[in-house]
């Protein structure tokens, strides 16, 4: 069954998207408007919707194979260490990000066997896109 | 409407997105201006195989120091620039752009996503509804602030 995803944000020029996962918004919506965060969020969409590289704040999840589309959003100021796990497609000049599931509290440098299989599974899903 | 039964999640997001403060945006495009520069330094750092430590080794500072400039913990100078310039052999250049348009969803034409491009089987498109229906069980409270979840 797909999953459905809306869209909360986009470019002035209408080829960066980015949405959120409808099943999990209940989660990433409170966390994205906690102090600090809040700030690094807007951070991180600026740099998106710009199409900014910077691998401190969005980078690429190398898992495995079955992950090759999914992405992590960085939250780390203030000691914390938190993820937002994205999964991003791009159909010619349009580039989709979904913000699939929060995870708070990573540990150190290494993904947990336990993360890498979520994050193998958000890989596989499909969406509908509300519009 | 009643927040545990139904949410509209885009407008519920848009409120959250724009609700920080001049100040702060002050603080924020300036991170942006600095993002911009580092973003090419990354880029080219990248082409050149060069990690961040022999970067840092090259303009004379800790590789620490530059990831806490790309984290934002602190502000580029103009000198650490022409260093970077210097160290990965390039030259920035500026140009400047009007800012009159609004970042927004204005709704888009879908078929030009179509246009040229295999999507069989991944996405579908369904017009937005104003206010998604959400069952309990997924209930949004907009007071609980700074949900967690250790996986």
């Amino acid at each position: 069954m797909k999953r459905k995803a809306v869209i909360v944000d986009c470019n002035k020029h209408n080829t960066t998207f980015i949405m959120v996962d409808i099943q999990n918004a209940k989660d990433i919506l409170p966390y994205i408007m906690c102090d600090g965060i809040d700030s690094e969020f807007k951070d991180i969409r600026a740099l998106l919707k710009e199409n900014t590289r910077n691998k401190e704040k969005y980078k690429k999840v190398d898992v495995s194979d079955k992950a090759k589309n999914m992405f992590e959003m960085r939250f780390i100021r203030n000691n914390r260490n938190d993820r937002i796990y994205c999964k991003e497609i791009s159909f010619g000049a349009k580039r989709f990000i979904v913000m699939v599931e929060l995870f708070c509290g990573k540990k150190n440098q290494e993904i947990p066997k336990k993360n890498k299989v979520r994050i193998e599974t958000m890989g596989g899903y499909d969406y509908e896109l509300e519009y | 409407m009643n927040s545990n039964t139904k949410l509209d999640i885009r407008k519920a997001f848009c409120d959250a997105i724009s609700s920080i403060d001049t100040q702060d945006d002050f603080n924020h495009e300036a991170r942006m201006i600095m993002y911009r520069f580092l973003g090419e330094v990354e880029r080219i750092s990248d082409e050149k195989n060069m990690n961040r430590k022999e970067l840092a080794s090259k303009i004379g500072t800790s590789a620490s120091y530059i990831t806490q400039l790309f984290r934002g913990y602190k502000l580029i100078n103009l000198p650490t620039i022409a260093k970077f310039q210097k160290a990965l052999d390039f030259k920035f250049e500026i140009k400047a752009i009007p800012n009159n348009e609004e970042d927004k969803f204005k709704g888009m034409n879908i078929n030009e996503i179509f246009d040229n491009n295999n999507i069989e089987g991944f996405w579908a498109f369904h017009p937005f509804k104003h206010e998604y229906e959400i069952n309990q069980d997924n209930a949004i409270d907009p007071e609980k602030k700074g949900t967690k979840r250790t996986a």
